[in-house]
């Protein structure tokens, strides 16, 4: 097998999207969606119980993917995030609404009045569960870029991408950020990648850095 | 002086029993020289104000309790639960790697992948683990998503209902009792132990009616001088499996034995019920919060 002949790509599953990184002395779980109790989840989990360092551990999936916790590590770590808060349904717009809750993973961005509690009853399943609200700005625009170990397609996001790596620990993710005209854009969430759905030179791009097995 | 921001949500203080608890737990600690406060959910930013941080709701890592737990964690500030003990113990199949690794007593343990069950898994499953077969959905908590199945076609339907939210399921052999008894452990110590008696007509301390009205029997109040040396062996060493924190270690009896059924992170502490025979539960929980801010 040479590299770039397709074959990285279709080795994947025999491997359990597991795989080698030597630059980290660690292995990294390709898996892309690292949901609490997911696949993606138990497979660094399997890793960790055998004894094996993995990223992202348990503990970085979470920080990831719980909206809060994810905008905290930010903060401590020097990254621009935004201004946010966690309420029981209370919100002002311009506002991006994440939920905090084991069954709704969507989030919404409302940018006008109106609709207020429609949307927290929605957002917090009938009051029931929290929401994490990050302030916008009027001439704010969300947007997204896709990061693979570090590195993105968009150069424009590349060094972003390289301190979301260093910082989260997510090997594949989906990032949204808030742009703002004329400032950095403030890191906002990060969501699953899946591997299968990676481009051709993001394929190369791991290709080069990893080797499939543990 | 020391300052204690407990964690409740609002289903915490509607619960009489739980909110007396916590009103004796906060009379302790002005007695012991500290300060209280309740904090709820859009208070998780004042968490670097505490110098130690009690939750008492719900845990799951999805829910607000762990952010809490987590947020106070990144500040430095001990708190019970801490956010490895919430992730061990919410996760079914995690805790009882934990308990397997340290050689923890418990009953026969299998784990099921989502693609793995298949009838002749079921079948393997029921030879190898007896009949009726207990199955759990990691995230199962208050007696939830826990059943037994006699069938293959038991296994398989039950499976299905519990693979919803997770890609594993955990399978075990059932153990038969009348009792459950429920060890707490703060910081690798016993703190109290109570037993709890199953309904009758059940298998299960908790149940629930079709109408979703809880079913549940007396719980029992034992010293820890009368309690048996055993239990409380057994109790501490699955704790120990987990961490040093604050762990609600449920064992049934078999024979002279004990058999650890599971540990629970954020275990139940009720007026009337686990602090009826435990005189210095809370006390002992305020030092472990606030380690040398202790004036009595």
């Amino acid at each position: 097998m040479k590299p770039g002949d397709g074959s990285f790509k279709t080795r994947a599953d025999e491997h359990g999207f597991v795989a080698r990184y030597p630059d980290g002395g660690c292995l990294v779980n390709l898996v892309g969606g690292y949901d609490y109790l997911e696949l993606g989840y138990y497979t660094s989990q399997d890793q960790e119980a055998a004894g094996r360092l993995i990223h992202p551990t348990l503990e970085e999936a979470l920080d990831a993917y719980v909206p809060p916790l994810f905008l905290e590590k930010g903060r401590w770590a020097g990254l621009r995030v935004p201004e946010f808060y966690i309420s029981n349904g209370y919100f002002e717009p311009p506002v991006v609404i994440d939920p905090i809750n084991p069954f709704m993973i969507k989030s919404r961005l409302v940018l006008k009045p109106g609709r207020e509690r429609a949307i927290s009853k929605s957002m917090t399943r009938n009051f029931t569960y929290a929401i994490c609200c990050q302030e916008l700005t009027e001439n704010a625009k969300v947007t997204y870029f896709r990061s693979v170990l570090g590195w993105s397609l968009s150069p424009r996001f590349r060094a972003l991408s390289e301190m979301v790596w260093n910082v989260y620990r997510i090997p594949l993710a989906r990032v949204r950020v808030i742009e703002i005209p004329g400032e950095d854009p403030l890191l906002s969430d990060i969501g699953p990648l899946p591997f299968t759905g990676l481009k051709a030179r993001e394929l190369a791009y791991l290709e080069e850095r990893v080797q499939w097995g543990e | 002086m020391g300052r204690i921001g407990i964690f409740v949500e609002r289903h915490t203080i509607t619960n009489s029993d739980e909110m007396n608890a916590l009103m004796r737990f906060a009379q302790v600690a002005r007695k012991m020289g500290h300060w209280t406060d309740f904090l709820f959910r859009p208070d998780i930013y004042k968490i670097p104000q505490y110098d130690a941080v009690f939750i008492r709701a719900l845990t799951d890592p999805l829910n607000a309790s762990y952010t809490a737990a987590r947020m106070a964690e990144m500040y430095g500030i001990r708190v019970i639960d801490d956010p490895r003990s919430i992730r061990i113990c919410c996760d079914k199949v995690n805790m009882y790697r934990h308990l397997m690794a340290a050689g923890v007593a418990i009953p026969e343990t299998r784990f099921i992948a989502e693609p793995e069950l298949t009838r002749s898994c079921a079948e393997r499953l029921l030879i190898e683990l007896g009949r009726p077969v207990v199955l759990k959905a990691p995230h199962s908590s208050f007696s939830m998503y826990v059943d037994k199945a006699e069938t293959h076609e038991g296994v398989v339907r039950i499976g299905k209902r519990f693979f919803r939210r997770a890609d594993r399921i955990v399978a075990q052999k059932y153990v038969k009792s009348e009792s459950d008894w429920r060890v707490g452990i703060l910081g690798g110590e016993p703190l109290y132990v109570c037993q709890y008696t199953i309904p009758r007509r059940q298998w299960k301390i908790l149940t629930y009616t079709p109408e979703g009205r809880t079913v549940c029997g007396p719980v029992k109040g034992v010293p820890l001088a009368r309690a048996s040396r055993l239990l409380l062996q057994r109790a501490t060493e699955a704790a120990a499996a987990i961490g040093h924190g604050l762990y609600g270690v449920d064992l049934k009896q078999a024979g002279d034995d004990f058999v650890v059924i599971e540990v629970n992170d954020n275990p139940s502490i009720l007026a009337g019920d686990e602090d009826q025979k435990a005189g210095e539960l809370y006390e002992r929980l305020v030092r472990y919060l606030l380690p040398g801010e202790n004036r009595s």
